[in-house]
């Protein structure tokens, strides 16, 4: 036995194995946050319980090992627990991204029998002020802290996630206190994507660049200062190959960010037929590959910080040229990792040693 | 013993070896392809002797090689909750 899973990744890369898989249960959703990217909380348009279990089905045969339950608000699907237990009866690890208000007693219970691989929650401030604001629904800060408390009696892993926006940057201290209080890691992404029907509208609550700094300096996104290592032919990320999203009408997307065009629809045919006959799948992998390439070409910061070519292709209509908020937070996190090589340098020099390579550094 | 996959397991294969996701830790391990053929015997009604048989036939080793490599795997997962007994998880 061995730690295998960055090896697996990497055979289920080469073989366009969906490893991760994302199913947007519904577009409904009880908030009304004003930076979301799903412009359709209304909409009650979604796949039935026995749809997505024949999805699931189906995801099974495909080889995914992960299943992410989204939305909208995934417990709006009037069959929500139904879809999760069938997925954990058919041995997914199962991920659910939620805003935990509805989250009572019962519901609690039933997400603790499941289990969760991870219950992720969003939170938009620390505040119910600031919070509030954010979701436009007085109460949800309260409504979400009381859903946590209820996973967090039950023993259910739950992380606190938080977009750091305009609204809620200045209480970057106090939701790193609150996730202290309620003994859960804290991801804060820096990220605000357009929305999903091309709008750019969200991005002006896009945080300043001060705070990003912030974020990305105290490892307060996904962990030590992100990098990326390229080499030429590879790919820049899993799209096409070891990802796959499906929405609430069956659509089925190279990945959740990348809605330029459908591989097809779950309804009309067979999901194991769409995604291993699909140009479109195709095209998505061979473009992460061409975007790999361009960035190693262009260099500099943009080439070693992690990239989404689907929010590229959002703002600026090309995935191979990079978007603005991309651009900021790679030059930051360049300037950051040069500072920590300076200081690591100083401090070897000092012990007499042989200053870490600029790998080496990022790896640890 | 007649083991069953855990209910805090989730499990996959990526080119005939199975990666297997421990959801009380988070943490993930990846066997081999033999340790994959024994994972993929656990139904919850075949029991190590029968289990070892197989691995006897599909790997062309002695019974007494086959039930000691068979247990001793079996052991290691029970010991890191992935399996359970069948036997225990239906009373």
């Amino acid at each position: 036995m061995s730690d295998g899973s960055y090896r697996s990744k990497l055979r289920a890369l080469q073989l366009a194995q969906p490893l991760t898989v994302q199913l947007e249960l519904t577009y409904a959703c009880n908030w009304r946050c004003v930076f979301c990217y799903n412009p359709r909380h209304f909409d009650r348009t979604r796949l039935s319980g026995d749809e997505w279990i024949a999805v699931l089905d189906e995801l099974r045969a495909l080889g995914t090992l992960t299943v992410a339950l989204t939305g909208g608000e995934p417990l709006a699907h009037p069959e929500f627990f139904r879809i999760a237990e069938a997925a954990r009866v058919r041995a997914f690890a199962l991920r659910i991204f939620t805003n935990a208000s509805l989250i009572d007693d019962e519901a609690a219970d039933r997400i603790a029998a499941l289990p969760p691989l991870c219950v992720e929650v969003s939170i938009h401030g620390a505040t119910a002020a600031v919070h509030d604001a954010a979701t436009k629904r007085e109460g949800s800060f309260d409504a979400a802290l009381a859903g946590i408390e209820r996973l967090n009696a039950r023993g259910v892993a739950v992380l606190m996630k938080t977009p750091i926006t305009s609204l809620n940057e200045h209480e970057i201290d106090e939701m790193i206190a609150l996730a202290e209080r309620l003994d859960l890691p804290l991801q804060i992404d820096p990220h605000i994507t357009p929305r999903d029907d091309g709008s750019l509208e969200p991005l002006q609550y896009a945080a300043s660049p001060a705070a990003v700094r912030r974020v990305i300096d105290a490892g307060l996104g996904s962990g030590s200062i992100p990098s990326t290592e390229r080499t030429k032919g590879g790919a820049n990320c899993g799209i096409g190959r070891l990802t796959l999203a499906i929405d609430a009408e069956g659509n089925v997307f190279p990945c959740m960010q990348w809605r330029v065009k459908p591989i097809g629809n779950v309804r009309d045919s067979a999901l194991r037929e769409l995604w291993h006959a699909s140009d479109v799948r195709r095209e998505a992998a061979e473009m992460s590959v061409t975007v790999n390439d361009a960035l190693l070409e262009a260099g500099g910061a943009i080439a070693t910080y992690p990239f989404c070519p689907a929010l590229a292709m959002q703002e600026t209509g090309d995935p191979t040229v990079p978007d603005r908020a991309f651009r900021i937070r790679a030059e930051i996190a360049a300037e950051l990792r040069e500072a920590a090589n300076v200081g690591a340098a100083a401090s070897a020099a000092q012990a007499g040693e042989a200053p870490a390579s600029t790998v080496s550094t990022l790896n640890t | 013993m007649t083991p069953k996959i855990g209910p805090n397991v989730a499990w996959q294969i990526v080119d005939g070896e199975a990666i297997i996701v421990d959801l009380a830790s988070g943490s993930t391990i990846g066997l081999n392809p033999a340790g994959t053929f024994v994972w993929s015997q656990i139904d919850g009604s075949r029991d190590d002797d029968a289990i070892a048989g197989a691995v006897a036939a599909e790997f062309d080793v002695s019974p007494e090689i086959a039930a000691s490599d068979t247990r001793e795997f079996l052991q290691s997962m029970h010991a890191r909750a992935l399996l359970v007994d069948a036997a225990e998880a239906r009373t």
